[in-house]
């Protein structure tokens, strides 16, 4: 094992941990002091990670005020250290890390905005494509949809949850300044879940309300389950050639395949 | 393996873009993407951080994209962790041959730090000990960068808080200049070489900032970095801290004065990466290097390379 290897191991374990220090000895003198240092190095990481957070989930941040975000962000980044050095890509987790967060028990639909605020996010970067136009599947047989996959968008992402986190999101964005808290409890929110697609079929975000039944669908279709398929596991009583159509219209496809019956 | 080497640059120059050589550049923040089309401002060069622009699509990569359109852009990279044993990561070093290959920037870069240890990637420019040991293998990086992008890089002095001294029984023989001129000659990479970091790293490590100057070698420097940074004074003295987020200290534009005078016309950024001001007054900032920049040409007063 080098050297320099042993050496970046001491320092990230100092690092990370606000109780180790560096060895004196390991550095030179005439300089601010060593813990001085590391101090430094140490609050840019931690800062850093926490300024991404608070930068991808934005709504969140001001449902529990700044001062419990930091303590939630500082928790999280030291349990989820950055495996990329795209910062754009960092904080997956964190909707994940909030819905077990016992502080955060008290505010139990603060996850699911999170992931609203992490599928908007991803659908803003995601690259662009083109999406299949609304008449594409009237050149194939009515025998063959059956045995049909479709591509989806790279920018679609899927959202739900018990609570009607849209609508939270929403009248945070009517009502909300920067930096100013918001209290959910001002504005007339619906009692319900709510079962989203979110993408970027062209210039901006869009977002389509979905059924139970056809947010079922939409899960299967998107990993891949042939049309047939799908259609008879979502069950009765709701429209899926309607669901269809208005996913056609909405860009959320590509593309699509016959696959072998 | 094929290295692109001292011997196939000219002699005397950095491996730069010698039609930027008079033109001052600024940070490119999405802030101002919609303001730099609406007024196409007189800029050099705009430089960003690849790892910013590494996510497929969007209005960030379209940002970049509309830039490069309309002006010379620099690839400032700092997630390469050129510092770490083993060779660098071939999943990001894919991303940027494929950014660069879409945007085709004039300059492209990255830092004398490492920040990637055990899979573990810290958002921060770390400070390495100036060993044999690490000359090798940031040799190897730099080269292995060069060799899949096709192209010389820059090199950038970082920001430094802590002066690692020794790798265990290895007791460092280099400082950085030194460090800097030895990897210049074995990998054929060019210096960026960053004002206000020297200014930053001499205060906190108790260098002389124009010794530093004095050991850069001439002719190995393809671009100046200057930036603003904040002084935190307090028990432990005072620290200056290299976070972009305010003017050029006066002291850093003495020392620009002092760089160009050695080192002749260098194309020149102002970095402004934190409380981003508008596009005015990072363009006003600009105008200040121009102006000296101006001065250095005119006069030509700088000591030639030899």
């Amino acid at each position: 094992m080098s050297t320099l290897h042993e050496f970046q191991t001491g320092f990230v374990k100092a690092l990370w941990s606000a109780d180790e220090v560096l060895p004196e000895e390991g550095f030179a003198m005439g300089g601010i002091p060593v813990a001085a240092g590391l101090a430094v190095y140490r609050n840019n990481v931690f800062a850093g990670l926490a300024g991404v957070l608070g930068d991808l989930y934005p709504v969140v941040k001001m449902l529990v005020g700044d001062a419990f975000f930091a303590h939630a962000a500082q928790e999280f980044v030291k349990s989820h250290p950055p495996a990329s050095p795209v910062l754009a890509e960092y904080g997956g987790d964190f909707p994940d890390f909030l819905a077990a967060f016992e502080a955060a028990e008290s505010v139990p639909y603060l996850s699911g905005v999170a992931e609203l605020e992490l599928a908007r996010h991803q659908a803003l970067s995601a690259p662009e494509a083109e999406p299949l136009a609304a008449s594409a599947l009237k050149a194939v047989p009515e025998e063959h949809l059956a045995v049909l996959c479709f591509e989806f968008h790279p920018s679609v992402r899927l959202v739900a949850s018990v609570f009607p986190v849209d609508a939270i999101w929403a009248a945070h964005q009517k009502n909300c300044e920067k930096d100013q808290v918001f209290d959910v409890s001002a504005f007339d929110i619906p009692d319900r879940a709510a079962r989203l697609l979110v993408a970027r079929p062209g210039e901006s975000i869009e977002t389509m309300e979905l059924s139970h039944e056809a947010f079922d669908f939409v899960s299967r279709l998107i990993v891949g389950e042939p049309l047939g398929r799908a259609f008879t596991a979502a069950g009765d009583g709701w429209d899926p050639q309607q669901t269809l159509a208005d996913l056609l219209v909405f860009g959320a496809f590509t593309g699509f395949q016959l696959t072998e019956g | 393996m094929t290295t692109v080497g001292r011997n196939e640059s000219s002699p005397g120059r950095a491996p730069g873009d010698d039609q930027l050589s008079k033109s001052v550049g600024i940070s490119l923040k999405p802030v101002h993407f919609d303001a730099i089309l609406e007024t196409r401002p007189d800029v050099g060069f705009f430089e960003a951080h690849p790892e910013n622009y590494m996510q497929g699509g969007g209005p960030m990569v379209q940002g970049l994209r509309d830039a490069g359109d309309r002006y010379p852009l620099s690839l400032h990279a700092v997630g390469l962790s050129l510092g770490s044993p083993g060779p660098v990561d071939s999943v990001h070093l894919g991303r940027l041959k494929r950014l660069v290959e879409d945007v085709q920037p004039r300059l492209v870069s990255d830092h004398l730090s490492w920040s990637r240890t055990g899979g573990v990637c810290l958002p921060d420019l770390l400070p390495l000990p100036y060993t044999q040991e690490v000359l090798g293998v940031v040799s190897d990086n730099v080269s292995r960068v060069q060799d899949v992008l096709g192209r010389a890089i820059l090199i950038e002095n970082p920001s430094l808080y802590l002066c690692p001294k020794v790798s265990k029984d290895e007791v460092v023989a280099m400082n950085e200049t030194d460090f800097l001129a030895a990897l210049t000659w074995k990998t054929g990479c060019g210096i960026l070489l960053d004002i206000n970091n020297v200014y930053v790293s001499a205060n906190n490590t108790g260098l002389d900032a124009m010794a530093y100057l004095a050991g850069i070698e001439k002719g190995s420097v393809g671009e100046i970095h200057l930036a603003g940074h904040k002084t935190e004074s307090g028990p432990a003295g005072t620290i200056l801290i290299d976070d972009h987020g305010g003017p050029v200290a006066d002291d850093v534009w003495d020392l620009y004065r002092l760089a160009l005078k050695r080192l002749g016309p260098v194309p020149t950024l102002v970095e402004w990466d934190t409380d981003v001001p508008s596009l005015g007054t990072l363009l006003a900032e600009a105008d200040k290097a121009k102006a000296l920049l101006q001065q250095v040409l005119l006069s030509g007063s700088h000591e030639h390379a030899a």
